[in-house]
């Protein structure tokens, strides 16, 4: 069945399933209607969301909202479960180097009280947990853990400590005062090498001393003892090489499909779905083989779409420009920060944009691991390759390098509501992209349920994207 | 003779006059908070001993207490609102091993041990959102007064998130709401789960019933409700209230 | 003699003045300059210390700590808005029970040593290293307060303080209030530990990195189980009444330990959240009371 790319509501999409099915769908067995997580699991979200209408898109989402049972049938299994968190993206690739173990991360959780329009009381837990409103949304986390009802107990628990967000850092010291044993790593501040030292290049364009390369790596290694440990086998550089192997090839993939998507001329993805598909890149949302599935059918609908020449933009929101164009193409919008109400990614299609770029706090999970390295020394290049952990200058430097690849004409900065990097950086990364590209770009605050600052989200991504056509219309 | 509290809140003075010997409330008065603090609390004091026909004389000690006691210069000491507000709600409930009390500029959540003394207490006084005023702006906002909020708010069917921690954002969240069609009655919903949540935030993870709700804000209908909703215990409110600080003050004032 | 600023108790004054530099521990005011303005989710602590430094043009060099992600982030801010390396940033891991986090912090004195040279510093050698050490004196417990003996000893227990927020030990103290033990930054639970004159003799920094990195409890650090184990000894030994916990708004790593210092510690504590403001408010003066007159 072709269909034209459209986004669609829940309603519609219950519809679309049905003449889907009829016309043959074919789905994995995590497959059906995405109203089921409705009325399941109580996702009251998705009511208020608009989906891509592809099978591509439904085989993602239905994906991504079955992991915990995916999680739940490890457990019964016997494979032993780790959570993993804050390094977002490299301690999974060696969880899932061992044949018996997963990774998810509890981190996760941040999404629940959006997705379940916080019917879910997680947020209410962490309050008594003394971690209010003042800290970022993942301290849903903590009501995770205590309820038990969102995943399972993780066997092992893992995050990163050092150069990390002090909001995150202090919920999971919480966690860890309930009880939960953590095993913390130390991942250190980036530094760029002094004169005498040895530099070393990292994934992403970052360099750092061969010290602290090598402290990385040593603490690295303390996460394999304790993974060998869990597993009960040795994590091999084999094992870890083809580990490394198998997260490339969901990372080439990911460049492949953000390749497409960012320079296609009309937009052949909508931004809540690449931000949905980006997330499979942390930890494969506990199914490495399955994540690549579900990615060559998201690239060959992409590909399907830019060879039909159909995208999935909407009319712009401004009608009455003062350019004198009429047909405006939507602005290429560059993202930075994933938002706490997926809602609001929506918003962009809405008021006339698309995106050609984003920054979701992991872009070091998206680029690839180096192959022509011992294993343990290229997870180390790629943990020591997180924008966070370094500089906001060099965060906001990447930011600019990829922003400027697809022709950013705006920037898009979302904050996370308490989110110990977000009360400076945003600044930095607004002077610089403005600086270097000379394109506008707005901060905006996003809430796990933002209805009640939708109208003034809706107005200054709409007013960024003025600014950037009349900015278009100066320039031609 | 006589023992009196003076409650100088930030929007209300109370005055409790109570019988020295067998702790019964022989008069009270409840005035408007103003610029001239001691001088409305002295005038509210002698309405209240006149109504009560009790002369001056026979008063033998005065405690004042709330944010403005320091300013009600004829007292004959002052001892803070939470010591006071256990005091009177255990006078009052004397079961009560906890106390949630909502004022116009603060709000407190004080535990109590088993003698009824204070074992604990947390206050909130920097967010506004967990306060009086917070409901108050909510109403002016809807153009109705106090009293209805609770009224409307039970009309809800989905309470209305409100995100913000910062009342002044929180107006703005509200001014949102208001004009994407959200009805009102989920606005209020959604200010009184704010409030509460606020309140609970200060609980921790114990709650030790029975809870008494007391302060301005527990006249207000339906607040406890969101209270005990918030809080999954049920939440009973005082015996007047608005009085439990000036109740409290002056059982104080005989003990002396 | 040129002189270095800092704040971080994590960073050793002796390795500075091996150096033949003065080290100088700012305990920032509310009040200073304000280059860096204050904003939603910043530490009123860190910005007046990023401020205090951008403000103070006579230091040859300011040290920054990341012991907290707001000073990592607001050194890279005071570095751009300042002269060239004037700023150093100085790595103190967080975690602490590894051989390589003890490496870390080693490494990190040994390029805090290099940028002293470049501040017009000059190179100890291990004879001078020690010798600085060993003059150096360490402060002593908690000086007795002479208030009265009756009053409900309390334990003040928090991060760091602006230089107007220590007057909250007087505000106890006037309030009835009998402080036994300091346990905020810059007091008793951020000292360094006595030398072990052995090493100091044979490994000087070694000793140093030891006396520091070693040995102050603190909130940031994971796990932060040594700052309970170090609080359970001291409330034990002090017979503390109460605790008087303080943070400031937008400080999450001791905002995260408040209700978990509660349930833990099995006495009354009061949690008071200060500001940008330079005073107390009548709601930290009421409070205080509240809680005094609760212990009494």
């Amino acid at each position: 069945m072709n269909t034209s790319p459209r986004q669609i509501t829940l309603d519609e999409w219950d519809v679309h399933y049905e003449a889907l099915r009829a016309a043959g769908l074919r789905e994995p067995p995590y497959g059906g209607p995405l109203r089921r997580h409705v009325e399941r699991d109580s996702d009251l979200r998705l009511a208020r969301l608009r989906f891509d209408n592809s099978p591509a898109a439904l085989r993602l989402w239905n994906f991504l909202l079955t992991e915990e049972d995916r999680l739940q049938a490890a457990r019964r299994d016997g494979t032993k479960i780790v959570g993993t968190m804050k390094d977002l993206g490299t301690v999974p690739v060696m969880a899932y180097s061992l044949p018996n173990v997963v990774a998810f991360y509890p981190d996760g959780a941040w999404w629940i009280p959006c997705v379940m329009e916080l019917s879910d009381g997680l947020l209410g837990i962490a309050n008594t947990l003394g971690v209010d409103e003042s800290f970022c949304p993942v301290r849903a986390m903590l009501g995770a853990f205590l309820t038990e009802a969102h995943f399972p107990i993780p066997d092992l628990l893992i995050c990163s400590a050092g150069a990390t967000c002090d909001d995150f850092s202090a919920i999971a010291q919480r966690l860890n005062g309930l009880g939960y044993p953590i095993l913390w790593w130390e991942i250190p501040s980036r530094r760029r090498p002094e004169a005498e030292e040895e530099a070393v290049d990292l994934p992403g364009g970052f360099t750092a001393s061969r010290q602290q390369v090598d402290f990385v790596r040593a603490e690295l290694e303390r996460v394999r003892g304790a993974l060998e440990t869990l597993a009960g086998m040795p994590l091999t550089a084999d094992r870890l090489a083809a580990g490394i192997r198998a997260a490339n090839a969901v990372r080439r993939r990911f460049d492949e499909l953000r390749r497409l998507v960012f320079s296609a001329e009309r937009c052949p993805l909508p931004a809540l779905e690449l931000l949905i598909a980006e997330m499979l890149a942390i930890h494969f949302c506990s199914d490495r083989e399955e994540t690549i599935a579900v990615l060559d059918d998201l690239i060959a609908e992409v590909k399907r779409r830019i060879a039909a020449g159909q995208g999935v933009e909407r009319a712009p929101a401004s009608r009455e420009s003062t350019c004198s164009l009429k047909q405006e193409p939507p602005t290429k919008v560059f993202w930075v920060n994933p938002v706490a109400d997926l809602r609001v990614m929506n918003l962009l299609e809405d008021c006339g944009g698309r995106l050609c770029g984003t920054e979701f706090l992991f872009c070091h999970a998206l680029d690839e691991l180096p192959e022509d390295a011992p294993p343990m020394e290229a997870l180390a290049r790629a943990a020591l390759a997180d924008p966070m952990v370094g500089p906001a200058t060099q965060r906001a430097e990447r930011i600019c390098r990829d922003a400027g690849r697809f022709g950013a004409e705006a920037l898009i900065l979302s904050r996370i509501p308490g989110a110990s990097h977000c009360a400076t950086e945003g600044e930095i990364i607004r002077g610089l992209v403005q600086e270097r590209l000379g394109v506008p770009a707005v901060e905006i605050e996003v809430p796990p349920v933002s209805d009640s600052v939708a109208a003034t989200l809706r107005s200054r991504i709409e007013a960024l994207i003025e600014t950037a056509r009349e900015r278009r219309c100066r320039c031609d | 003779m006589v023992c009196a509290g003076i409650d100088a809140g930030s929007r209300a003075i109370k005055v409790a006059l109570m019988d020295s010997k067998g702790g019964k409330m022989l008069g009270s008065g409840v005035a408007d908070q103003g610029v001239e603090q001691e001088a409305l609390a002295r005038r509210l004091f002698e309405d209240v001993l006149a109504r009560a026909g009790i002369a001056r004389n026979r008063v033998s000690r005065i405690v004042a207490t709330g944010y403005g006691r320091n300013n009600v210069g004829f007292a004959d000491t002052t001892i803070t609102e939470i010591t006071c507000h256990a005091v009177g709600v255990r006078h009052l409930v004397p079961d009560a091993m906890t106390i949630i009390e909502i004022g116009g500029q603060d709000s407190k959540l004080i535990r109590l041990n088993s003698r009824g003394a204070v074992q604990d207490f947390a206050m909130n006084d920097r967010c506004a959102a967990g306060t009086g005023c917070f409901l108050e702006m909510v109403a002016r906002r809807l153009g109705i007064s106090l009293s209805d909020l609770g009224q409307l708010a039970a009309r809800s069917t989905k309470a209305a998130a409100i995100s913000s921690m910062c009342a002044v954002f929180a107006e703005t969240e509200i001014v949102g709401l208001l004009a994407s069609g959200t009805a009102p009655e989920d606005i209020v919903a959604g200010v009184m789960t704010a409030v509460a949540s606020r309140v609970a935030a200060m609980a921790g993870r114990t709650i030790l019933p029975p809870v008494v709700f007391t302060g301005g804000v527990a006249l207000i209908p339906r607040m406890a409700e969101a209270l005990a909703s918030v809080l999954k215990h049920p939440v009973s409110l005082s015996p007047e209230p608005q009085l439990t600080g000036a109740v409290g003050a002056a059982i104080l004032a005989s003990r002396k | 003699m040129k002189c270095i600023v800092y704040s971080s108790p994590f960073i050793p004054a002796e390795w500075i003045a091996a150096h033949e530099l003065k080290p100088l521990r700012i305990v920032p005011r509310a009040a200073s300059r304000a280059a860096i303005p204050a904003g939603m989710g910043v530490c009123p602590f860190a910005r007046a210390f990023a401020n205090e430094v951008l403000a103070d043009a006579e230091a040859a060099g300011a040290i920054f700590a990341t012991t907290c992600d707001q000073m990592r982030r607001l050194a890279e801010q005071t570095a751009a808005a300042g002269p060239a390396n004037r700023i150093f940033l100085f790595n103190v891991p967080a975690t602490w029970q590894s051989v390589t986090a003890q490496k870390i912090y080693l490494a990190e004195l040994q390029r805090l040593g290099r940028w002293l040279e470049t501040r017009g510093g000059a190179a100890p050698s291990r004879e001078r290293l020690a010798e600085t050490m060993v003059q150096a004196t360490l402060p002593t417990a908690l000086e007795k307060a002479a208030s009265n003996r009756q009053a409900p000893a309390l334990a003040v227990v928090g991060g760091p303080l602006l230089a107007e927020h220590r007057g909250i030990f007087d505000l106890i103290q006037h309030a009835g209030g009998r402080i036994v033990l300091d346990a905020a930054e810059g007091g008793e639970r951020t000292r360094r530990a006595a030398w072990n004159r052995r090493s100091v003799r044979e490994e000087p920094l070694l000793a140093l990195a030891d006396a520091y990195f070693g040995h102050i409890p603190d909130a940031f650090r994971r796990p932060n189980s040594e700052l309970y184990a170090w609080l359970k000894r001291e409330l034990a030994a002090r017979q503390v009444h109460g605790i008087v916990f303080l943070h400031y708004i937008w400080c999450d790593l001791w905002r995260a330990e408040a209700q978990r210092l509660k349930e833990w510690c099995g006495l009354p504590v009061l949690v008071v959240e200060l500001g940008d403001q330079a005073h107390f408010n009548a709601h930290v003066r009421s409070r205080i009371a509240s809680f005094l007159e609760m212990l009494k």
